[in-house]
């Protein structure tokens, strides 16, 4: 409780100087600079106490955050295995349903080997497209590992945040400003670089599969 | 027509993403697979038992698709080793990195499986 006894020090300055102020002579120059001296100061004081409050609270909050955006990317990889799941399923009854097509041979069939063109072929056309969506399905879900990678890279934003928030309570001192500055999450990455892949990530200025491979033309790919 | 017996690994930290590759290596024919979760990871299997090929993320913790490239192709009994970049990282300069460092091809995610196809086919030809 410090900075409230050099708070209240200071109003009690501030009241003596306005009181020496009353029994002054109105221009007295050095008294009202002392005393416009005094109000900024503890003006300061009680701004640097609003903003102390707000920075232990937001370092509080922080690492909730950051857990609850670990939860979603949990959440969202939960989600796709199981999707997953059932697409491998589907692709599974789909390579059976092949084969029993496959087995339905003019020699087998006999008199109704005629059937084949008009009922076994659409039959196989119809399976071979099914493959096709439930893989473009399975593709699709690479999303996760998309919006997963620029998750992690909010979180460790997140982390560096953290600590920088720690190190500037620990340094000026709050209310319960015990705890250490732990390492940075980011450990050998820069908040800086973190940041700039996090726009990367965006894929505003990113290629695609075209123009890279063009540019592996140039280094004599094929 | 390429062999469909070779072993692959697929590094990536993300279990979904491997799936989707192991997945799509199987549609293609290709049932040999193993899979690590880093380069550091990955590079500690290739070194005990043999592949023949090599897909791999390239952001990944310990050690990143790109070192890995540069382990392997630093390595005499490893740098014979086809290997391909499937990534998001897909800034020119990356591209120009991975191209440096000895790399086979390279994918942009998200990919189709036809892409994939096309893609190892060109390696393994």
């Amino acid at each position: 409780m410090e900075n409230n006894d050099s708070v209240n020090a200071l109003e009690q300055v501030n009241q003596a100087i306005a009181e020496c102020e009353k029994h002054l002579p109105p221009a007295e120059p050095l008294y009202s600079s002392l005393g416009q001296l005094a109000r900024f100061v503890n003006d300061a004081m009680r701004e640097h106490q609003t903003i102390e409050g707000r920075l232990a609270s937001t370092t509080e909050q922080l690492p909730e955050a950051a857990e609850q955006l670990l939860d979603i990317n949990k959440g969202m990889e939960e989600g796709t295995h199981k999707v997953m799941g059932l697409a491998e399923d589907l692709l599974d009854r789909q390579d059976e349903l092949e084969k029993l097509l496959n087995a339905l041979t003019a020699e087998r069939l006999g008199e109704a080997a005629s059937l084949i063109p008009d009922a076994v072929d659409p039959a196989r056309a119809c399976v071979e497209k099914n493959k096709e969506i439930i893989m473009e399905l399975l593709t699709s879900l690479s999303f996760q590992d998309l919006m997963g990678q620029r998750l992690k890279k909010i979180f460790t934003v997140f982390r560096e945040v953290e600590s920088r928030l720690l190190e500037l309570v620990v340094e000026f001192g709050g209310s319960g400003a015990t705890t250490t500055v732990e390492d940075s999450a980011a450990g050998k990455k820069s908040k800086d670089v973190i940041l700039k892949e996090l726009e990367w990530s965006k894929r505003s200025d990113t290629v695609d599969q075209e123009l890279a491979d063009d540019i592996l033309a140039q280094f004599g790919f094929k | 027509m390429p062999d469909h017996n070779i072993r692959i690994m697929v590094v990536d930290d993300f279990s979904t993403m491997r799936r989707i590759v192991k997945n799509i290596l199987k549609q293609l024919g290709y049932t040999n697979i193993e899979e690590a979760e880093d380069g550091a990871d990955a590079l500690s299997k290739i070194k005990s038992e043999p592949f023949d090929f090599i897909i791999s993320d390239w952001n990944m913790p310990n050690m990143t698709g790109l070192d890995l490239l540069k382990n392997v192709r630093a390595d005499d009994g490893l740098k014979h080793i086809p290997f391909m970049l499937v990534t998001a990282e897909a800034k020119k300069e990356n591209i120009v990195d991975a191209a440096k460092a000895g790399v086979n091809n390279y994918i942009v995610k998200p990919f189709t499986a036809e892409a994939l196809r096309e893609k190892m086919d060109k390696c393994l030809n």
